[in-house]
């Protein structure tokens, strides 16, 4: 009863990666913007047509308030669309994987879901939901986006349950609500966390194009309105300061959901494993 | 059916797709028998075992097990059967621990009750210390032994096998058929051990179903009386090799019957 267990080396060569995946990254950063420093600066460009990361530091030092609640304003709309989709999607995918019928029924119009253009549909959202919950429309927008991945992948993961062990489920006489929560629910966990790795970005993109499609509010300025105004003023360096914003939230939603990937995964599926 | 735990009757199963598994097959598991079903890869091994478990049914004949009229008073109850498949099909996401409390928990025993005999099912194959582990971090024949660990931890009257050490080196294989052997020899449930290895049928088993190539059905019928208890030396006793030859000829003569109705 003596035989062999786990590996040492794989560890050790993930750490080491661990550090080259943190560094890496801030390297290629850190030169791409003294590149782009010393283009603006060399070249005399002007900021209303590229400012330089100096000036968009400045800005963003000047005007924290500001974007901070505009920052807010939009991961609001973006953590309620993500919610909705998480929910709705879980669902629909269960709803899906309990009778094939319902499945081929119902799956081309959540393909509809995906496929249709927000900026076509977002007006006629607005007359259906009313002027006075603008908010609530650019979640149904944001939504729409991030909605499709999760249902996809939940539903690939609720169908690639191993069969032998749908075999012993099944010998054992196991419920339907048995066989969701001890087999099917774990065996979609990883798919579901994929789908999420995309649809949370999504949302930040779908609020972010609602609120452009939709119009500034007066009071819910998000952060698409910051880069409407600051482009309709030219004032580029807080166009740019907003949108270092999006991006730093993207990078951290991203990483985010990676690091609740590795926390729920990493004992027992290869997406958890750092190597 | 007395002392008989399942008898198939001249059992025939077509597949969706127009694949004939199984025709005519007809064969008997007794109580605390160890019967090997011996075959060619594709013969229908495998539909036998599903067919004995319930996962699937007949396209004719009868498949009668012994607990069946229990099972029809007690609605959804399990049949009193464990069943190791070729793969060890254990849960990734859950310890050793759990994988093996499966059975019980799907028959809505808590954990404190089931506590025992998950216990005892797991020092049973040797793997008390790795109660804790998941099954990445286990080897192959470790995982194998969770998986007869869950096999065994509901005391099954009948313990169906799916050529489970297949896979496996073949030191570890021999290991884990003595493991099994002592197991049996202590608790006497009855086993359909399903292999393509002539010497693991003969080593294992008290009889040999030997098979036909597809549509499989049983064609040779072989009592193993080698003495108990089986141990290395059993591999190199004259007896052993004997009836290793007579199953061999078996199977040769059931291919060759079979290539030659498929000439004609």
């Amino acid at each position: 009863m003596s035989e062999d267990v786990g590996g040492d080396d794989r560890r050790r060569h993930g750490r080491l990666s661990a550090w080259l995946q943190w560094l890496a990254p801030i390297a290629v950063g850190a030169v791409l913007l003294g590149a782009w420093e010393w283009l603006v600066r060399a070249y005399d460009i002007p900021k209303y047509m590229l400012p330089s990361p100096s000036d968009i530091c400045e800005k963003f030092s000047a005007e924290t308030h500001a974007l901070g609640q505009a920052w807010w304003v939009t991961m609001q709309t973006m953590l309620l669309a993500l919610a909705a989709a998480v929910v709705l999607g879980v669902a629909a995918a269960a709803l899906f994987a309990s009778s094939r019928l319902v499945s081929v029924s119902l799956f081309p119009y959540a393909i509809v879901l995906q496929v249709t253009p927000l900026v076509a549909v977002a007006p006629f959202i607005v007359l259906w939901i009313g002027w006075e919950r603008l908010w609530l429309t650019q979640a149904v927008c944001a939504w729409i986006v991030a909605f499709f991945p999760i249902l996809s992948n939940t539903v690939i993961g609720l169908d690639s349950a191993d069969r032998g062990l749908r075999d012993l489920f099944q010998l054992y006489g196991a419920t339907r609500w048995q066989r969701l929560r001890w087999l099917l629910a774990p065996s979609a966990l990883p798919y579901f966390l994929a789908g999420l790795r995309i649809s949370a970005n999504l949302a930040l993109v779908g609020a972010i194009v609602a609120e452009f499609v939709i119009g500034p509010q007066a009071d819910r300025q998000g952060l698409a309105t910051v880069i409407l105004v600051s482009q309709l003023s030219q004032d580029a360096p807080m166009m740019f300061a907003a949108l270092a914003l999006v991006s730093l939230t993207g990078i951290v939603t991203y990483f985010g959901v990676h690091g609740l990937s590795y926390m729920l995964l990493r004992r027992w599926h290869e997406t958890g494993r750092k190597e | 059916m007395s002392g008989t735990l399942v008898e198939l009757v001249n059992v025939g199963k077509r597949f969706a797709n127009g694949t004939l598994a199984l025709d005519g097959f007809t064969g008997t598991i007794g109580a605390s028998e160890f019967v090997a079903l011996l075959g060619p890869s594709g013969c229908g091994k495998s539909t036998v075992l599903r067919l004995i478990a319930g996962l699937t049914s007949p396209s004719h004949g009868s498949v009668h097990r012994a607990w069946d009229g229990e099972r029809k008073a007690k609605r959804r109850a399990a049949p009193p059967v464990g069943c190791v498949f070729q793969e060890p099909t254990l849960m990734p996401w859950a310890s050793v621990w759990n994988n093996v409390y499966l059975p019980r928990r799907l028959q809505g025993m808590c954990r404190r009750d089931a506590a025992g005999e998950v216990d005892e099912a797991l020092a049973r194959v040797g793997l008390s210390g790795f109660a804790n582990a998941f099954p990445r971090e286990l080897s192959g024949g470790m995982k194998m032994r969770a998986s007869i660990a869950r096999a065994l931890v509901t005391r099954p009257q009948l313990l169906l096998l799916d050529e489970p050490f297949a896979a496996l080196d073949e030191i570890t294989r021999s290991r884990l058929n003595d493991d099994v052997l002592a197991l049996w020899r202590e608790h006497r449930w009855s086993a359909l051990f399903i292999t393509h290895s002539v010497f693991e049928a003969v080593y294992l088993s008290t009889r040999v179903l030997v098979m036909s190539p597809r549509p499989g059905r049983v064609v040779d019928e072989i009592a193993v009386d080698l003495a108990e208890p089986r141990m290395a030396a059993t591999r190199t006793s004259s007896r052993y090799v004997e009836l290793c030859g007579r199953v061999s000829q078996a199977l040769e003569r059931a291919a060759a019957d079979a290539a030659e109705v498929s000439h004609v």
